[in-house]
């Protein structure tokens, strides 16, 4: 096992620096012009050069990758061209932001998700079945931004209360504001994500529930708690764990959204406003923090097969 | 077509504004102004509808104390006057002095570090500046008078730096800059501009200390400036309170103990928090529909805004170089369908300025027989120039921004009337704006503006050379040209007035390649409480720093 955790690991560098590059260049072929975009309309040529000048941007594809990750090796990644700040500070400031949020939103996926999936698979056709089916799939139909919209909006029309707003106050400041800063956006983050695990969860659990081991565990004399909690849940776990590491991408892509309604300034909404401005040091910087944590969640993923089911082994 | 203008005519009558008090004013990101709710319009007569309160406040008594709370929905990047465009210098406007504001609504030069100027030629502005105007008393400047070398510092460090926008002035107009002696300051133009003291009393030309730049790397985040607020927090993006300067030279002002404003991103969170009494000020852009919304106990109010979408046509290629196809443009769009389906009935006609620059636009009168809709004599001069049966025209603008597909999905069906068959090419916005728009690169474009306050960029467009880059629409009338570099040069404004409206007529008369499509009516709103505040005076509101709270 060590020595596939270790073989991954040393796996994550070509991953990442293929990635850092492709969107490096990727992003080079996209038409717009960064000079263009940060001096708008009244600007002319020769500014724009000036501009390119400053920034750099005038260098070719491979010497500013190069110059880039030498920045990054002395924990520069760079200034940004719109964000008036450098690219690490930057970062600093708003990957919390969003870290937190997603942290949150997989806490309430799994906390609601997973038992309610396993629930209405043990207890299949029963009415809290049909319950959870029906909020499952209402759970993916809805929209994010929509239910964000609402659950905003109506409390502030009705009772007159709006979440705190106008900035994040750090968890380690204020516990109880930061979650109630928090705990909204996180939950509608995870409505969709829930209801993807609800389904996987019901379904994997449906799935074990018609192998021998089980029908042999009920057949010598074993309750259903055991049954369930020792043989069906490990083994049906490893789908829906699969699915909740690939759902961290995704509620990344839904936190853009979410950050916008909430007014949280995290990476999220900064990296859709970096691509639209050409902003290629704030791009790359995103994508070399986002890339590295996603492979990381994915290592930990196939690395949690091992211990859910002990036949799985790695060498 | 007479039809259509007694639409308009109408329409004119029933709005509830007064729009004799606007005259423009200077450049700042309009977004940036609606942020403050200045996009908003007070009355001068009894034209408002009774009941509600009038904006302003201005006969009132100013009270001291209070706390002035402000949202905005735009992202703030930064608060460095020198180098923002929109939101953050409402920010850098009340830590920083100048040597005065432009008041466009009256036309006129309000003096603030400097206590008087003397214009000794149309090339030469001479200003004094107040002796005893100190920096705030804060590190690393600590109480240090401003001098004549902090103005010139300032005024390069603007022309200077990469990222500055909207320099043109100190770039190609400004011959000299010299620092006369401590407290004198003059500046040589290389030619006579009318818009000289609006661009040194603009609100990009704030007087930094050096020292607070060499200190603090740049001014994104932090800085020192000898204005009337004292930035006391400052988060990117999120929130930020400013305090009064105990120390300020104006010692009547400001009035307020603080001024505190949050992002709420969303727009329509932000607009509910203004109306759940969490802001004193609306910073949401406003339609009709939320308008009709607000609280009756709140002070509400409707002016022209100064932002609107047009049309854009390469005239160097056919059928568009054919100033009898472009008129038949103008005249089978009926600018009705974009007041009702955009402003919800709200709106004014459009030549090449806004009816928001009313002193310098063309009346309704002058405007009517450039204004469709006319389809059978579109139809005729289609006919005429060789198009009988329309023609396809490909029209590009981005997906990016919903009002530049609004206004092209309604040009696109107004075209088809007359057999234009109209169709849009979207591109992803950055793409757009640079490889497009700003480049010249379409046959032709549907796009928004930002608010102007003065002729100097909307009249610009239609020169041969542009902003200063070249024509977008490859347009080269040297009538038109000379007539918009004779109103630049003329310093007597009744003059310059008048050779604004002559441009006008001639950019009318040939049909010119950009179609603006209408003016729409701006909406604002603040809490009775909140006094010395007069939206009329748009961009030069913000620094006024006459605001104060009622103490009710």
């Amino acid at each position: 096992m060590r020595h596939y955790v270790l073989r991954r690991l040393l796996l994550l560098v070509p991953t990442i620096l293929l990635i850092t590059f492709a969107v490096t260049s990727l992003m080079r072929v996209v038409p717009g012009d960064p000079a263009t975009l940060a001096l708008g309309q009244q600007a002319t040529e020769e500014d724009r050069e000036r501009f390119r000048e400053k920034y750099g941007l005038n260098d070719s594809l491979p010497v500013a990758y190069l110059r880039w990750w030498q920045g990054v090796f002395q924990g520069d990644l760079g200034e940004s061209v719109v964000q008036r700040t450098n690219v690490t500070t930057e970062l600093k400031n708003r990957l919390p932001v969003t870290l937190e949020m997603l942290v949150l939103a997989v806490f309430f996926t799994v906390v609601f998700g997973v038992p309610a999936g396993i629930l209405a698979g043990v207890f299949r056709g029963s009415l809290f079945d049909y319950a959870v089916r029906f909020i499952s799939v209402g759970g993916l139909s809805i929209p994010s931004f929509w239910l964000g919209t609402l659950a905003i909006l109506l409390p502030a029309i009705w009772w007159g209360y709006l979440p705190p707003l106008g900035g994040r106050v750090p968890l380690t400041e204020d516990p109880v504001r930061n979650l109630e800063q928090f705990w909204l956006p996180s939950a509608i983050l995870a409505v969709g994500a829930s209801a993807g695990v609800i389904r996987i969860a019901r379904s994997s659990v449906l799935d074990v529930s018609r192998s021998d081991y089980i029908r042999t565990a009920y057949a010598k004399g074993l309750g259903q708690r055991v049954v369930v909690v020792r043989h069906m849940l490990r083994n049906a776990m490893i789908p829906v764990i699969t699915l909740i590491g690939l759902q961290v991408a995704g509620l990344f892509g839904g936190a853009v959204i979410i950050e916008q309604i909430f007014t949280l300034q995290g990476v999220g909404l900064m990296f859709i406003g970096s691509i639209f401005n050409r902003d290629y040091p704030m791009i790359q910087g995103i994508v070399l923090f986002l890339a590295t944590i996603f492979l990381t969640i994915n290592l930990l993923v196939d690395v949690s097969y091992a211990y859910i089911d002990p036949r799985i082994r790695y060498s | 077509m007479s039809q259509s203008y007694g639409y308009w005519l109408r329409k004119s009558r029933t709005a509830a504004i007064s729009r004799r008090r606007f005259v423009g004013g200077a450049a700042i990101a309009g977004a940036g102004m609606a942020t403050l709710g200045i996009v908003g319009c007070g009355d001068d007569d009894d034209e408002q509808s009774g009941g509600t309160p009038t904006p302003g406040g201005e006969d009132e008594a100013p009270q001291r104390g209070g706390t002035l709370r402000t949202g905005t929905f735009l992202d703030v990047l930064g608060i460095d006057p020198h180098i923002e465009v929109s939101i953050g210098l409402t920010t850098a406007a009340q830590m920083y002095t100048y040597l005065g504001a432009f008041n466009t609504r009256d036309n006129e030069f309000v003096p603030l570090l400097a206590d008087s100027h003397e214009q000794a030629s149309d090339l030469e502005f001479v200003f004094t500046l107040n002796k005893g105007f100190k920096h705030q008393n804060l590190p690393p400047v600590n109480g240090r008078e401003v001098t004549a070398d902090d103005v010139l510092y300032s005024l390069e460090r603007f022309r200077d730096l990469p990222e500055a926008q909207n320099n043109s002035f100190y770039k190609a107009i400004v011959d000299k800059m010299q620092v006369i002696d401590d407290h004198t300051f003059k500046v040589t133009t290389k030619l006579p501009y009318a818009e000289s003291l609006i661009e040194l009393g603009g609100i990009q030309s704030a007087i930094v200390p050096h020292e607070a730049v060499e200190q603090f790397g740049n001014l994104s985040s932090r800085g020192v400036g000898a204005g009337p607020y004292i930035l006391e927090n400052y988060v990117k993006g999120e929130r930020e309170r400013l305090i009064r300067n105990p120390d300020y030279f104006h010692s009547d002002l400001p009035y307020l103990d603080a001024s505190e404003r949050i992002t709420i991103l969303d727009m329509s969170t932000l607009l509910q928090a203004y109306k759940n009494d969490q802001l004193d000020l609306n910073g949401a852009l406003m339609n009709k529909l939320d308008y009709d919304g607000l609280p009756s106990n709140r002070v509400n109010y409707t002016l022209p805004a100064l932002h609107y979408g047009s049309l854009g046509l390469n005239a160097s290629v056919k059928p568009y170089s054919d100033p009898r196809v472009r008129q038949a443009i103008y005249l089978a769009v009926d600018r009705k369908q974009f007041v009702d389906k955009l402003g919800f009935g709200d709106g004014f006609p459009m030549g090449p300025l806004s009816a928001g620059l009313e002193y310098w636009a063309l009346s309704e009168d002058d405007l009517a027989p450039y204004i469709g809709p006319d389809y059978n004599k579109a139809k005729e001069l289609l006919s005429a120039a060789g198009y009988p049966n329309g023609f396809t025209m490909d029209v590009e603008t981005s997906g990016g921004v919903q009002l530049y597909i609004d206004h092209a999905n309604i040009m696109v069906s107004e075209l088809n009337k007359v057999g234009i068959k109209a169709e849009l090419k979207l591109s992803e916005l950055g793409d757009y704006l640079s490889n497009k728009l700003f480049a010249g690169n379409f046959n032709a474009t549907v796009f928004t503006h930002n608010p102007y306050e003065t002729p100097k960029i909307p009249l610009g467009m239609y020169h041969k050379m542009g902003l200063g880059g070249g024509s977008w629409w490859h347009y080269e009338n040297e009538a038109v040209s000379k007539k918009i570099d004779e109103q630049a040069n003329e310093m007597d404004g009744e003059r310059r007035r008048d050779l604004v409206k002559e441009a006008q007529r001639l950019i009318l008369d040939d049909y010119a390649p950009m179609m603006n499509f209408y003016s729409p009516m701006g909406y604002g709103s603040h809490h009775p409480r909140l006094g010395g505040y007069d939206p009329t005076y748009r961009g030069f509101q913000l620094r006024r720093y006459t605001e104060f709270i009622k103490n009710t």
